[in-house]
């Protein structure tokens, strides 16, 4: 097992190379863990909201009743600076302006430039509300475009709203921490990153040492079989993988107050298949045989540029379409989108045939590698 | 002795366009310190590298200790201590570690092993060194390790590869020392190098190489006898007149002469006190030289005389 032996050697000279990704990581999990993480969530909160009627109609009706729901009123007369005073001085949370004509146009189907609104720039709930208010309508033109009058489309958009609302407040609850916790889904999503950096800042360097043209036909001219020696590299490699998962699978265990359920399974067995789909993205990079300078631009580019085309940084439904097209076509894509399923987050929801067939694209990717590492083993060997 | 250890037959490797080996032919005895000695680019490394089955072969044959020598033949593999030209130790491991790993892809036992590097160690004077990174060691040290890395599991037949580049004196005499010794032990040695001063030196048998072939074989008296040259002259003149040199080139048993650079070079083939017939020559013709002196035919000389160029550019 000198092979073996040597690889370990080496590769704890190689290994400070990931410590700074795994302290900078664990740090941050760390103080998120103890933070809890707050979001905030629309449906949560009661806002205080003046609505100034100028249209008068049986629509303009309907909309205040619709932004009135589960909100608080507050009277404000049609003056801008008493507008002005009322948002500066916080007594209204978002002051409504329907404009004159709002009915007439809804009715002909032109959903631009009806009303105005007032809010703090800085205001969460406000922005939240303006999304929400953005969704009502397009429900309304929906509607309206299948056939409904105004109003019948009105009071149906606020009923679908309304489900929705409940369907996504249930999610969350859904993962309230005794299930599976947004602390613990943002490790396993930045964990997607972290693994990948780690392994090409400390096993692609021990590979390439290994197979350095000269160690290995040094070691070819000895009287260990060929087979022996590659089979000890992957050993080396294999138990380097293992031990890195089962830290971060049982530090994310830890952090996250020992919770243990599907959910919890489901991410970690996730995070093992990605990991042997970073190894062996680790073994490509390394079977090119860059130099040391090289090899740690490969590592960002990859790293950074998956993360990013991925929704490691940024929420999948964030991205724009382009970007995620392109997503698709890399691995960390399925990973971040299975985890995203496991959360309920970014418009994805919980159904473990999905999850499986997003296993199932990774496992493929990590098979495909494989194959391609060996074909240019391969190439390589003959070109030498 | 008599017993031959390695035979190359006919081998022929190309590269591509380029015929590195053509039609190479080698047998090496036990007990022989044999020498491959040529130019850089004639081919001795890659001869080296077919002999290990490192690379793929043309057309020829090879047998190391009487049996076929393949990839897959661990049993000779097991025998044979190699030296590559280019250092292959691991940056990341001492000096220790180093000559432990390669010694321990032979020697499993670990008590055995413990020993063997140490005696590798002690006879390649690194005892101080045995905690350093390759990186910290001078290029004669360096070389010094991989040279331990090579022989630390006591193979029967060492193949050492240009082992002196870029060596200083002291480090250079250290090795050749050791690989005497090695031999004295009773190793059969094949020493690669472009060297003639090494090559003589330390060699019982010695091949000449040029472009992939082998141009010359024997011991440095028989490969001397090869060629017509006895002495060569070379006298420092300062103004040598065109009459003059005619007059030397006329003397019994002078073949070639050559002035440039205010240095007169005689050469002969056979003859006796030629030194003292050249220089009365010219005291008789009152020509005043400073500096005279008479070599005996070098491998250079060989190597001149057959391929007609020298074997290393002029230093
Ligand atoms: N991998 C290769 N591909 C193509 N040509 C090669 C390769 N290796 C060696 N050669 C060529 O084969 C010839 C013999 O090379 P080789 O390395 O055997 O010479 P050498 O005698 O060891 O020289 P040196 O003293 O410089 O080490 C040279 O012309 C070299 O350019
Ligand atoms: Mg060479």
């Amino acid at each position: 097992m000198q092979v073996f032996k040597t690889f370990l050697k080496v590769l704890k000279k190689k290994l400070p190379n990931a410590l700074i990704f795994i302290g900078v990581f664990m740090a941050i999990a760390i103080a998120m863990a103890n933070s809890g993480a707050e979001t905030a969530k629309y449906e949560d909160y009661e806002m205080k909201i003046g609505i100034i009627d100028r249209d008068n109609s049986k629509e303009s009706k309907a909309l205040s009743e619709f932004v009135l729901d589960g909100n608080k009123p507050v009277d404000i007369a049609d003056d801008e600076d008493e507008i002005l005073d009322a948002v500066y001085y916080e007594r209204a949370g978002y002051i409504l302006i329907i404009k004159e004509g709002f009915g007439e146009k809804l009715k002909n189907g032109d959903l631009n430039d009806l009303f105005e609104n007032y809010k703090l720039p800085s205001s969460v709930y406000g922005t939240l509300f303006d999304n929400r208010l953005d969704s009502y309508l397009n429900s309304v033109g929906a509607y309206m475009s299948s056939g409904l009058e105004p109003t019948e489309a009105m009071s149906k958009a606020q009923e679908a709203m309304n489900v929705e609302t409940k369907v996504t407040m249930k999610n969350f609850e859904d993962t309230g921490n005794d299930d599976y916790s947004e602390n613990f889904s943002y490790y396993y999503k930045y964990l997607a990153y972290i693994l990948i950096s780690v392994l090409i800042t400390a096993l692609c360097p021990v590979l390439l040492i290994m197979n350095r043209k000269e160690i290995k036909a040094r070691t070819i001219c000895s009287s260990i079989t060929a087979s022996s020696q590659t089979f000890q590299i992957f050993l080396g490699s294999g138990g380097f993988v293992l031990i890195i998962w089962i830290f971060f699978a049982a530090a994310g265990y830890i952090l996250t107050d020992g919770i243990m359920n599907q959910k919890v399974l489901l991410a970690m067995l996730n995070s093992f298949i990605f990991i042997i789909i970073a190894a062996g993205i680790a073994m490509l990079i390394a079977a090119f045989e860059p130099s040391s300078n090289v090899l740690n631009m490969i590592a960002n580019v990859v790293g950074l540029g998956m993360s990013f085309l991925c929704g490691v940084f940024v929420p999948q439904d964030l991205l724009a379409e382009g970007v995620l097209t392109a997503g698709k076509f890399l691995p960390a894509y399925w990973y971040v989108k299975a985890n995203n399923m496991l959360a309920g987050t970014c418009g994805e929801v919980f159904s473990k045939s999905e999850i499986f067939k997003c296993f199932g694209v990774e496992v493929l990717y990590a098979v495909a590698l494989f194959a391609v590492v060996m074909l240019v083993m391969r190439v390589k060997r003959k070109e030498a | 002795m008599g017993n031959t250890i390695v035979k190359i037959d006919n081998l022929v490797k190309r590269y591509k366009e380029l015929i590195a080996l053509d039609h190479f032919s080698l047998e090496i005895e036990e007990g022989e310190i044999f020498g491959l000695l040529g130019p850089n680019g004639s081919g001795k490394t890659t001869t080296i590298n077919c002999l290990l089955s490192l690379l793929a072969y043309d057309k020829g044959n090879i047998e190391i200790f009487g049996e076929k020598m393949t990839p897959v033949n661990y049993k000779v593999k097991k025998e044979i201590g190699i030296i590559m030209q280019n250092v292959a130790v691991f940056d990341e491991l001492t000096v220790y570690e180093n000559i432990d790993y390669f010694c321990g892809l032979y020697i499993k036992d670990k008590e055995t092993r413990r020993k063997y590097v140490d005696e590798a160690i002690a006879f390649v004077g690194l005892e101080d060194f045995v905690k350093f990174y390759p990186k910290k060691l001078s290029g004669g040290l360096l070389r010094r390790l991989n040279i331990a890395c090579g022989i630390a599991h006591k193979p029967k037949l060492i193949i050492l590869d240009e082992p002196t580049v870029a060596v200083d004196p002291q480090s250079r005499n250290k090795i050749l020392e050791g690989i005497q010794e090695l031999n004295k032990q009773g190793a059969t040695i094949i020493y690669t190098s472009h060297y003639m001063e090494e090559v003589e030196q330390i060699c019982t048998r010695i091949a000449i190489m040029d472009k992939g072939k082998k141009i010359a074989e024997g011991t440095k008296d028989e490969l001397k006898r090869m060629i017509k040259n006895t002495e060569t002259l070379t006298i420092e003149i300062l103004d040598l007149s065109d009459e003059m040199l005619e007059k030397i080139r006329a003397l019994n048993h002078v073949y070639e002469t050559d002035y440039s650079d205010s240095r007169l070079e005689v050469r002969f083939s056979g003859g006796k006190h030629n030194l003292i017939h050249v220089l009365n020559l010219l005291q008789e013709n009152n020509v005043s030289f400073s500096r005279a002196y008479s070599e005996l035919p070098t491998l250079n000389d060989v190597f001149l005389e057959i391929t007609g160029k020298a074997l290393r550019d002029k230093e």
